[in-house]
């Protein structure tokens, strides 16, 4: 149900259709906003050794909604390890609609080692997106060696599932 | 940046991939990842169709229990751990000879370069 901006009612009546489009309806549209959302179970976990910016799963962890002009909630979870001895760095950014969100070394970093795994949760506001489908899409790198993120795959102790959602909030 | 997709392969060290791509490849080479059981290759947009190639069958070639350098170090220090572990184990603490002390010495000695690995 689409959000209709709320008529500004003068002395005429109050009809059942002007009820129904303004009140009626976007009471729906406010409870139920655009959202997508995707639960990582998958059949193996995910790595890489990009040291630039690359897709996690160009499938599964690109969220696509298709808003009315509000701002945007992006949110992930997930547990990530390293195959380096010593600290590694791992990025994480959001494209939005195929254009970094960031830039640079992206949205959010942690430093962890190897047998160190780490949670990472980070959600972000995203503002000023015109009326219409957007897509945001998980991406990473690493400062050197192989990041493993965990994707409920059956890894012994580490069958974790990572979820990826956005919704618009205004 | 380009992506090169092979489905085929049922194990890859990532590791020991990533560094024999980079070794052979470093201009046109980006990284690798794991995604939903398969392999993919990033490379640049210029990449010539000779590198694609060649970088394809250096991951089908690729032997997974091959290992670098740094895995093969990490592999001799567990197994010495484990060999310390035993020993340590084994000792009698009312009994110290110069063996004794001698294994305690390593110990301490890889404690501390286990450590020196957080600066």
């Amino acid at each position: 149900m689409a959000y209709t901006a709320p008529k500004t009612w003068t002395n005429e009546p109050l009809v059942a259709s002007d009820l129904n489009t303004h009140v009626r309806d976007n009471m729906e549209a406010l409870k139920d906003p655009p959202s997508s959302n995707y639960e990582l179970d998958e059949g193996s976990d995910y790595q890489t050794t990009s040291t630039s910016f690359v897709p996690i799963d160009s499938t599964n962890l690109k969220l696509s909604i298709t808003t009315t002009g509000g701002d945007v909630v992006v949110h992930f979870h997930g547990v990530f390890d390293t195959s380096v001895g010593g600290t590694n760095r791992l990025h994480l950014e959001i494209e939005v609609d195929g254009t970094p969100l960031a830039g640079d070394d992206g949205v959010h970093a942690t430093q962890h080692q190897s047998g160190g795994q780490v949670g990472v949760s980070f959600t972000r506001l995203i503002t000023g997106l015109d009326p219409g489908s957007h897509t945001f899409e998980l991406h990473w790198k690493t400062q050197f060696g192989t990041e493993t993120l965990y994707a409920g795959a059956g890894t012994s102790g580490m069958d974790v599932h990572p979820q990826f959602w956005a919704r618009e909030v205004s | 940046m380009k992506e090169i997709v092979i489905s085929s392969l049922s194990r890859v060290n990532v590791d020991k991939l990533d560094q024999d791509l980079r070794a052979g490849f470093a201009s046109e080479y980006r990284g690798l990842s794991i995604r939903r059981q398969r392999l993919i290759i990033f490379v640049v947009d210029s990449v010539s169709d000779v590198a694609r190639d060649a970088m394809i069958n250096l991951a089908e070639v690729h032997d997974p229990d091959e290992l670098t350098p740094e895995q093969i170090a990490e592999r001799n220090r567990a197994q010495e751990l484990q060999a310390l572990k035993a020993d340590l184990q084994a000792m009698d603490p009312d009994n110290l000879d110069a063996a004794a002390l001698q294994i305690i010495g390593k110990a301490v000695l890889l404690y501390f370069g286990r450590v020196g690995l957080l600066d």
